[in-house]
This record gives structure tokens, C-alpha cells and sequence, in this order.
């Protein structure tokens, strides 16, 4: 693995926000990710579709450093291949995961608080122990920074509620909270439709949009929903079993015949849900 | 080959002691820190039999076993019965709570000492009951005495009656299915509470029989100390074994025993034992560290406290009647501790310095379990770290008490220091295994050894008289609860707990978990230190009598019975620990062990958050009445899709 030098100029890619290039990931002997290449451009929602065990997740826990891989990626220019997850985020990638269980035992103030690790110089340990004015100007700074983000997105009822009382849509609303105030670069988010009602997933969308329009961050989708991704995605990479099998725009992915035999199958239902159409496209 | 077959004779006794571990692991998945205590058990039964009663040896052994089996059965009904769907590092703090009580049913035992006249029983079969009698025999280089025969003669066929119960019969079968798969036996029909039971009364039998086979070979003290020992024998060999194969288990239990003796033979030391155990539990530990993953998913849910304190709104907190009433409580409290030595006789004085102390250790606990999450049950040997070693370069170099002081503060850290470092690969039970072998080890090694201790002794220097040192430990403890209150409403404490409740979330968030925690273990440790410096000044001994492992299992009770994560929680819990007992000596001498054990089960079954949640919930009730408002803001529901874009 390389060091964590600036990148020279990825061909074609000066200004993408994430690139990885042939990504493979092996677990006890099993093949689970086959040099998967993907670019995010600046601003851009980009898809990531697939069956049950094609590797999506395994895709994301590579990229944000928890789970060991070959090939390079790079964050904002930035080679981040051989850094350790937390250095990743603080290079600008953020991540969401599937279940959003943040941390239980923390209020969602806090919970706030800690997302602005990136954003807050700390103060020294020693500092802070004696609550000297540099850790008192940190945390003053940091608390400001949560309040702000408590009330863009209407969390301020739940200041004091522990995460773990809240129900999975209003933990996921925390959880963007945080990526908002993380101000990453790019997003990883994993399946933020899952675990919550019809009603709160069409919700997701106008969220999501406002996430990267605030941020000018981009994102990378895991999603099952289809009409939610067909509704913001620019691009959709298709993976199945380890390996991208389609790439493009969503339209064509979608019918692509390899991605419907795969992933869709041949059942309209599956990408258009009833009532809600896909004329919401960005 | 003839210290080959002494190790064995101890093997044996690891390997049955191992094999009982490892079939409560199997049926409960929680590793039982009450499991030496009751061979203990069978051993002070025996020699209360034989020795007081004057029975028979086969009678006493029947009447043991069959005490210590039925001991096992009743506290797995009683206990773990009503602690089966818990978290499993909450099993654990129980069974710590269990070893206290069994503690209790030993030590109130007719003592053999009537007999043998001093209270340590060492010596072996002079003292301790053996049914046969005949003339040594020489095997090479070693001594055989009736005790090795009975333990060659009796582990094997122990072993294989185990095995034959395990591989054939109905209930060794269900055993196995519920440790493999326990909702699917259930499912199937399998009475997987029942079988845990069994599992709870065989694995007695096998530590009462293991306890009396060793007892003759190594001697037996009737102390306190003597349980967890008899712990760390099984406990190494059960997780050589990873906790999953009794046949494992066994093996390594007679490979350990081997080892034992090498070492012992080529080293020509004694007492090396125990740091044996301690390496090879850590070396095996690391080797695996990756395999043990899903036992630490499974233990992350461990900490959460059912209904913590919260503040009080800034309403009521603000409330002009609720600040006069906090303001006189807090001056009539700053007054009394000001000035309860004079009130107080000197020893009185004394005794409550050493509280405070042991409640600043507490503190430290509480930093690194309550808010890291990383268990220690070696908090007191920490604190023992830096009270020896502390004393040698204030004896031993001539450094100033108070250089001995700062010294034995940054000794403490460092230490805590290295004893992170394999907790950043282990998880909450690994880690409790690795720090009760801390403690043991140091108690009966590193403490001993002339490099690391002077001369056992920590004078104070003369102007440190009852009163001004009762103030000093007051003074540390304020710091202490300042320092760790300023951490804990802020960045430190705060990512701590990020990093305890999901890692994994928490890097994604840019925090620094190894950095994290290792903070948590050296601020602990440092309080620690500095702690146990300051007390084994007061007791003027600084020595591995005076920072015994049970205190560390204390500590744990402490902070437990405190409220888990709370510092004013740990310093309640210290006192309730201390003070109790020093209250009712006349009551029982035992009170002690008998408030912590009690006081621990019903924690963990009643009141999870402890005392800390108590006082809340009565400063709740009080800021209700007094100010007329609701101590807690409701919250206005707000579903997901209402807020604004």
C-alpha cells in the first residue's frame, strides 16, 4: 500500500470527489470483492444496487478503512488507501450505517457533539481537566455547532432524549444531522430507507437533496428502494457477486439485462411503486 | 518424565477446574468468577469435617461434594436463573457477587486453626485430610506422596465419567446443543434452563473435586485470597481452550500443569505460577484476537444504564427555592467534612482518609468501566503499583513523599498504559480475564519481587499526622471528582462513550478509538496510582498483603453498587462498601464481603442503575415539590417527515 501522499492527477478524474480503483476484498480464502473501480464527481448522488451479498456493504466498510482490501482510493485528491478509518473521516468521508444505531447511551445533543470531532480543534486531555478557557473556547465552539445543526434539521424536542429512545426514522434524521455537520466531502450512506415507514422514506428524499446542497458534498447510495434512488441518483453502479456488472445513467442501468435478471427481475413493481412515480427525478 | 508426572498431578486439578468453566460457558456464555470460590467451598467443608468433626475421610468427601454440588445447583436457581435473557458482562459482575457470598459461607465455617493453631493452613498433608497412608516414593527427581497417587489415580477417572456424561447421556447431549445453538433448543424442545442448572451442579462437583485433590499437593490457606488462585488454574486453561471444548479445556489444564512444574524446576523459584497463567492467558488472547470479535459484538449492549441522571432543566436547576435548598445542602456538607475530625477519634479519622482513597480508586474505575466500558478487575493492583513501587523510590532512592507521589502517579498510568495496549484487541470478558491475572499476579509475584518493592514499608512523614492526612485525601478526592466531572461533561468523556457504544460509528466520525482509549487507561491509572500511594502511607505497609486481588473485585462491586458511570455513583459506593463493615464489626466480621455480594445481586437484578439513580430519583422528587415543575421537559413528538427541509 501506498503512503498517504497527495495523489498525482488521477487521469480524467481531477476533480472527482471519491475514486477507487480495483478495490478487491477477500475473507477467509473467499472472494468477495473483484477490482471494483468507482468515481464520484463533485455534487454528484451516485447509486450502489445489487442483490444480498454482492458486496455493497463490504464496498463501503472498505472504503472508510474497517475492513482490509487491495487497490487505492482516494478522498478529495487525497490518497487515503493505507489510513486507519477515523483519518479517512477527518480527510472528508463521512459514512451512515445500515441499522443507525449511533450511540445508545449518548443524548442526541451529544450525539451531535461528537460528530463536530472534525470540526473542533480539541483542547488537550490536561486542559480539559482543569477546564481551562482552551477547553472551555473548544467546547463552546462545539456546542454552537450542534445547536445550529439541532435546529436545521427541527431535532431540538430531542435535545435531551438518548438515541436510544428514538425511533429508527428520527435516528436517521440524527444521523444526517451529523454528516451535515461533519461536512464531508463525500457520503457514504447505506440503505437510509431501511428500518423505516413508507411515509418517513419519502420524506428521505428532500433531506438527502438538502444534505448535499448544504454541504456540497456527494454521496454514495446503497438503497433497495428503487423509486427513492431512481429519485436522486445521477448514476447507479450495479455490483453482483463482487464484481460491477453495469454502470450509468439510471435508466439505463435499471434495464439493463444483466441488472434485471440479477437484482430486479422482470416485475414492474419492483422499481415503481404504486402512486408515487418517478417523475420526481432531479 | 518424573517432573512430568509431578505436573500432571497438578494438571489434573487445573484441567477438571477448567472443564467446569468452560460447561458454564457453555450453557450460560458467561465466565464464572464465583467458580474457585466453591471449590474453596469443599475444601474448608472437608477440613471442618475432618478435622473439627472428626469424620470419616470418605464421609467428609461425600458430605463435600455433595454440599458443594447442591451450593451450585441452588445459586444457579436463585441467580442465574432470573439472569438468563441479561447482558452477559452483567452475569459476570453476578457471579463476582456470588464468589463474595460463597466467600462468606467458607469463612464462617468451624476453622481448622482449632487444630492446627495458626490461621494459615500451608503444609499440605500434615494438615489436610489424606485417606491413605504409605512411605514416599522416589520417582527420579521427585517425591511422590499418596496425595499425587490420588490425584494421578482420581482426575482420570473424573475426566472420563465427564466425558462419558457429555458424549452420551441425554443431558450431555442437550448440554451440548444449547451451548451450540441455545434458541434452537429451545425451539426443539430442549429444557435449556434446566440443563444450565446441571451445568451449574457439575461444574461444582468438579471444582470441589479438583479443589481437594490440589489442597494436599499445594497446600491451602483459609484466607480470603484463596479462591481466585483456584480461578486463574481453570480460567487459563479454559481459554486456551476458547471457552468451547471441555475435551480442550482438559488438556491444556494437564499441558498448563507441566509447564508449571518446568518452570518451577528450572527457575528453581516458587510462586511463579500465577504470572505463568497471566502469560499464557494473554499470549493465547492476542494469538486469537480477531476470533474473538463475535463475543464482543454480542457485549456491547452490556453498558447501557436502564434510566440514567440526567440534569435538571435549567427551569428548575435555576429555580430560586431549588438553589437555596442545593446551596445549603452543599455548604452544610463542605462544613461537616471540613470539620469531622474533630468530632471523630483519631482511628475514626484514619479510617475515613483510607475511604476517601479507596473512593478516589473507585473514581479511576469508574473512567475507564463506566465510560470506556473496559472492565478491569485489576483496579486495585493498579493501585498497588503505585503504592510498592512508590514506597521503593521514597525508602529505596530517598526521593521526597511527595516526588513519590507524582512518581507513583505516572508509574500508575504507565502501567495502565501497557495493560491497554492487548485491550485494544480484546473485548469486555477477554479483558476482564487479562486484568484479574494483572491482579492476581501482582499480588503474588510482582509485589514480592526485590526490584519492584523496598523495603514493604511507607512511612508518611511526621507533619502528615491523622488529621492534616485525612485532609489530603480530602483534597484528592475533590480533585479527583472535579477533574473527572470537568472530563466527563465534555469532549473525553463524551467520545468515550461514543467509542464504547459503537466503534465502528465513532471512527466514521473521525475519533481516534485507540487513542481514546488509552486516555481512558492512563487517566485511570494515574488516580490509581496516586491513590494507592496515598493509602499504603495510612497503613504505613506497602506490600502485596495490604493490595490483595479481592479488593479488586471490590472495587468493581463498588462502582457497580455506585451506579455504573457515575462518579459521585462511585464514590457512594465506596463508602457503602467501607463504611458498612467498619460500622458492624460486632454484627460480623464478614459484613463486608456480605453487603458487597448482596448488594451486587441485587443491583444487577433490581436496580441496575445503582445508588447514583436512587439519589437522582429522590433530587427529581425533591426539585418537583419544591419548585412545582416537572424535573424532566416532556418531549413533543415529532415524527421524521416534519422537519424542515
Amino acid at each position: 500500500m501506498r503512503s498517504n501522499v497527495v495523489s498525482e492527477a488521477i487521469p480524467g478524474q481531477e476533480a472527482a470527489r471519491l475514486v477507487a480503483r480495483d478495490i478487491s476484498v477477500a475473507y477467509d480464502g473467499f472472494q468477495v470483492l473483484t477490482d471494483v473501480s468507482i468515481d464520484v464527481g463533485p455534487g454528484e448522488i451516485v447509486g450502489l444496487i445489487g442483490p444480498n451479498g454482492a458486496g455493497k456493504t463490504t464496498l463501503f466498510d472498505c472504503l472508510s478503512g474497517f475492513v482490509p482490501g487491495t487497490g487505492r482510493i482516494w478522498v478529495d485528491g487525497r490518497e487515503v488507501t493505507a489510513l486507519a478509518p477515523h483519518r479517512r473521516a477527518r480527510a472528508g468521508l463521512g459514512r451512515s450505517f445500515q441499522d443507525a444505531r449511533l450511540y445508545h447511551s449518548l443524548t442526541v445533543f451529544d450525539t451531535l457533539r461528537v460528530a463536530a470531532e472534525t470540526r473542533v480543534r480539541p483542547a488537550p486531555v490536561v486542559l480539559a481537566m482543569a477546564n481551562a478557557p482552551a477547553s472551555r473556547r473548544a467546547e463552546a465552539e462545539t456546542t454552537a455547532l450542534a445547536l445550529e445543526h439541532l435546529e436545521v434539521l427541527g431535532l431540538q424536542p430531542y435535545r435531551d432524549k438518548l438515541v436510544r429512545e428514538l425511533s429508527t426514522g428520527t435516528r436517521r434524521i440524527v444521523d444526517l444531522a451529523g454528516l451535515l455537520l461533519q461536512g464531508p466531502a463525500v457520503v457514504l450512506l447505506d440503505e437510509p430507507s431501511s428500518g423505516i415507514a413508507q411515509k418517513e422514506v419519502e420524506a428521505l428524499r428532500p433531506l438527502l437533496l438538502s444534505l448535499r446542497d448544504r454541504t456540497g458534498c456527494s454521496i454514495l447510495l446503497i438503497e433497495h428502494d428503487m423509486p427513492l434512488l431512481l429519485g436522486l441518483a445521477d448514476r447507479v453502479y450495479a455490483l453482483e457477486t463482487g464484481v460491477v456488472i453495469a454502470e450509468g445513467a439510471p435508466d439505463e442501468v435499471v434495464h439493463d439485462p444483466e441488472v434485471v435478471r440479477s437484482y430486479l427481475g422482470t416485475d414492474a413493481t419492483a422499481i415503481e411503486r404504486s402512486g408515487t412515480a418517478r417523475h420526481r427525478k432531479v | 518424565m518424573d517432573l512430568v508426572a509431578l505436573g500432571l498431578v497438578v494438571g489434573m486439578a487445573n484441567a477438571l477446574l477448567a472443564a467446569g468453566l468452560v460447561l458454564i460457558y457453555m450453557s450460560n456464555r458467561v465466565i464464572n468468577f464465583a467458580h474457585g470460590e466453591l471449590g474453596a467451598f469443599a475444601v474448608a467443608m472437608m477440613l471442618a469435617l475432618t478435622r473439627n468433626a472428626h469424620l470419616n475421610y470418605w464421609l467428609a468427601l461425600l458430605l463435600s461434594l455433595a454440599a458443594t454440588a447442591a451450593l451450585g445447583g441452588i445459586i444457579e436457581k436463585t441467580f442465574l436463573s432470573r439472569l438468563f435473557k441479561s447482558p452477559r458482562l452483567i452475569v459476570l459482575i453476578a457471579t463476582i457477587g456470588i464468589a463474595q457470598l460463597v466467600i462468606v459461607g467458607r469463612l464462617v465455617m468451624p476453622k481448622a486453626d482449632a487444630v492446627g493453631g495458626s490461621h494459615a493452613l500451608a503444609g499440605g498433608a500434615n494438615i489436610f485430610p489424606v485417606p491413605f497412608h504409605w512411605a514416599p516414593v522416589e520417582f527420579g527427581r521427585v517425591v511422590l506422596l499418596p496425595q499425587h497417587f490420588m490425584a494421578l489415580i482420581a482426575g482420570p477417572i473424573v475426566a472420563l465419567g465427564l466425558f462419558a456424561f457429555l458424549r452420551w447421556s441425554a443431558y450431555g447431549v442437550a448440554l451440548r446443543a444449547a451451548a451450540e445453538n441455545g434458541a434452537r433448543a429451545r425451539l426443539l424442545g430442549i429444557p435449556v434452563r434446566r440443563v444450565s442448572t446441571l451445568a451449574w451442579i457439575v461444574a461444582a462437583l468438579l471444582s470441589g473435586i479438583a479443589s481437594i485433590l490440589l489442597a494436599p499437593v499445594i497446600g491451602f490457606s483459609a484466607t480470603e485470597a484463596v479462591g481466585l488462585p483456584i480461578l486463574m488454574r481453570g480460567l487459563a486453561a479454559a481459554t486456551v481452550a476458547r471457552m468451547e471444548s471441555v475435551g480442550l479445556a482438559f488438556g491444556a489444564g494437564l499441558a498448563l500443569g507441566v509447564l508449571d512444574q518446568l518452570v518451577f524446576f528450572y527457575t528453581g523459584r516458587s510462586g511463579l505460577t500465577d504470572i505463568v497463567l497471566l502469560a499464557v492467558i494473554v499470549g493465547t488472547l492476542l494469538y486469537r484476537g480477531e476470533a474473538n470479535r463475535r463475543t464482543v459484538a454480542a457485549e456491547e449492549s452490556s453498558w447501557e444504564v436502564a434510566d440514567p441522571v440526567r440534569p435538571l432543566p435549567t427551569e428548575v436547576a435555576n429555580h430560586p427555592r431549588w438553589r437555596a435548598l442545593t446551596g445549603t445542602l452543599a455548604t452544610v456538607g463542605i462544613v461537616a467534612v471540613l470539620f469531622v475530625p474533630r468530632f471523630m477519634t483519631v482511628s475514626g479519622t484514619h479510617f475515613l482518609a483510607t475511604v476517601l482513597l479507596v473512593a478516589v480508586v473507585a473514581v479511576s474505575l469508574t473512567v475507564l468501566t463506566g465510560w470506556a466500558g473496559q472492565m478491569s478487575i485489576g483496579q486495585w493492583a493498579l493501585a498497588g503499583v503505585g503504592g510498592v513501587l512508590g514506597a521503593k523510590i521514597v525508602t529505596g532512592w530517598g526521593v521526597p513523599f511527595w516526588g513519590g507521589l507524582v512518581a507513583a502517579a505516572l508509574l500508575g498510568g504507565l502501567v495502565a498504559l501497557i495493560l491497554g495496549f492487548p485491550a485494544l484487541r480484546l473485548g469486555g470478558t477477554a479483558l476482564a480475564v487479562v486484568t484479574l491475572g494483572f491482579a492476581v499476579a501482582s499480588a503474588s509475584w510482582l509485589f514480592n519481587q526485590e526490584w519492584f518493592k523496598g523495603t514493604g514499608f511507607l512511612p508518611r512523614p511526621a507533619y502528615l499526622t491523622t488529621t492534616v492526612y485525612y485532609y489530603v485525601a480530602l483534597a484528592f478526592l475533590v480533585l479527583a471528582v472535579a477533574t473527572t466531572r470537568a472530563l466527563q461533561k465534555g469532549r473525553v468523556g463524551r467520545n468515550m462513550i461514543a467509542v464504547r457504544d459503537n466503534p465502528r460509528q465513532a471512527a466514521a466520525m473521525g475519533l481516534d478509538i485507540v487513542r481514546t482509549k488509552l486516555t481512558a487507561f492512563v487517566i485511570s491509572g494515574v488516580f490509581a496510582g496516586a491513590a494507592g500511594f496515598l493509602w499504603a502511607s495510612g497503613v504505613g505497609l506497602a506490600s502485596s498483603t495490604v493490595f490483595p486481588p479481592s479488593r479488586s473485585l471490590s472495587l468493581v462491586a463498588a462502582v457497580v453498587i455506585g451506579g455504573l458511570g457515575s462518579v459521585g455513583g462511585a464514590v457512594l459506593g465506596a463508602f457503602y462498601l467501607l463504611v458498612i463493615p467498619y460500622l458492624g464489626t460486632q454484627i460480623s466480621p464478614h459484613l463486608g464481603l456480605i453487603s458487597s455480594g448482596v448488594g451486587l445481586l441485587i443491583l444487577v437484578m433490581f436496580l441496575p442503575g445503582g445508588l447514583a439513580r436512587l439519589v437522582g430519583s429522590g433530587r427529581d422528587l425533591a426539585a418537583r415539590l419544591l419548585t412545582g415543575q416537572q424535573a424532566r421537559t416532556p418531549v413533543v413528538p415529532v415524527s421524521a417527515e416534519s422537519p424542515a427541509p
